[in-house]
């Protein structure tokens, strides 16, 4: 072996060795672009599954599902969680101009969750008072948690459907630090309910 | 006697102390659960904010989330109560949601504080080894190819063909 290729040898791999030295502050110093960064909102059925939602619903029945948020903004954040129950013809949230459902918010959650993290709670609801007349159904009074809210929700008959429509709305919020306020992330999932009456009438 | 004066005399007086009473008696007003519902999701903003600044920092935060966590659910459950009228339930668990924010808040504060001078620490430690062990390194490879060298050079001396004069 030449000497000058001895000498190539003996730079790379002192350049190597330098470099492997110099990792652990360099790990401090460089840092790698992080990934997309998104949260999650789901619905689970009463079996923690995507199935069996409640559809056909009637007074004092009592439901039950799951709602769910995950975290992967890439640190921890604050979110809320709205439930909202309204009338199908009631406008949805517009997901890509950022603006919420204009229903009033009934019940929600509020937590933190660290990068990576996940919130699942049960949530029951029930409509406990309801009239019908020809052509309008009015839900007067909901049960969210064992809360009752009074919320006058009125539905026309849907003749193509054929049913009285409502939807438990559910959508996430999360704060923004730099504009120190709780804002619509855009995500919201809901589950549309077809009143049939009373449940002593049924 | 004449009792009709001192009566209504008493008798003013107690309309007084009725009237003055109103102003005094501890009752919930919406308007100041509102006010505290806001200074609490502001003390709870605050805290979530000095908590994600000492993850930043490095220190651990678990703890600190499950206390941060326990005042959220309070502050959720005063707004739900608020929303339903429960004045009363509203400013109670708004109080105790308060509370813990700050108490999270403060401790997050320290928390952040021990993390950077942690940080610094490791810093300097990892630098002074990393310097040093380059800098030793690189003496020791200058060394070994001046050897590397001084061995080639020796080889090719022996190597070296004798010159025989004729």
């Amino acid at each position: 072996m030449k000497l000058a290729d001895c000498k190539l040898v003996f730079v790379a791999v002192g350049l190597i060795g330098v470099l492997l030295i110099s990792a652990p502050v360099l790990g401090t110093l460089v840092r790698f672009p992080d990934g997309e960064a998104f949260s999650e909102l789901y619905l689970l059925g009463p079996e923690r599954m995507a199935e069996n939602f409640p559809f056909n619903i009637a007074t004092g029945q009592n439901f039950s599902v799951y709602v769910g948020a995950g975290n992967h903004m890439g640190s921890p954040a604050y979110y809320a969680i709205y439930v909202k129950f309204g009338g199908s013809g009631e406008p949805l949230p517009n997901a890509t101009g950022g603006v919420p459902s204009p229903l009033e918010p009934l019940f929600e959650y509020r937590f933190v969750l660290e990068d990576g993290d996940t919130f699942e709670r049960p949530l029951s609801f029930s409509v406990v008072d309801a009239s019908f007349s020809e052509n309008q159904s009015m839900v007067k009074t909901v049960e969210v948690k064992g809360v009752s809210f009074d919320v006058d929700a009125p539905v026309a008959w849907d003749a193509e459907q054929q049913g009285w429509y409502y939807r438990l709305l559910v959508e996430l919020w999360i704060y923004n630090a730099q504009h120190h306020k709780i804002e619509f992330t855009d995500r919201f999932v809901y589950l549309q309910l077809n009143m049939t009456g009373n449940k002593s009438a049924a | 006697m004449n009792l009709k004066k001192p009566t209504a005399m008493l008798l003013g007086f107690l309309l007084l102390l009725l009237a003055f009473s109103t102003f005094c008696v501890a009752e919930v007003q919406p308007d100041s659960v509102a006010d505290d519902l806001q200074a609490v999701s502001n003390a709870f903003e605050e805290a979530f904010g000095a908590v994600l600044a000492a993850e930043q920092a490095g220190a651990n935060v678990t703890v600190l989330l499950v206390r941060l966590n326990r005042a959220g659910d309070l502050l959720a459950s005063a707004e739900v109560a608020y929303r339903r009228g429960d004045a009363g339930a509203a400013a109670e668990r708004a109080d105790a949601a308060f509370q813990i924010a700050v108490e999270v808040r403060a401790d997050a504060v320290g928390a952040e504080e021990a993390a950077l001078g942690a940080y610094q620490n490791a810093l300097w430690f990892n630098s002074l080894f990393s310097v040093t062990g380059g800098v030793v390194f690189v003496v020791v490879l200058f060394f070994t190819w001046q050897r590397v060298k001084q061995r080639h050079f020796g080889k090719l001396c022996c190597e070296k063909p004798e010159v025989v004069g004729q």
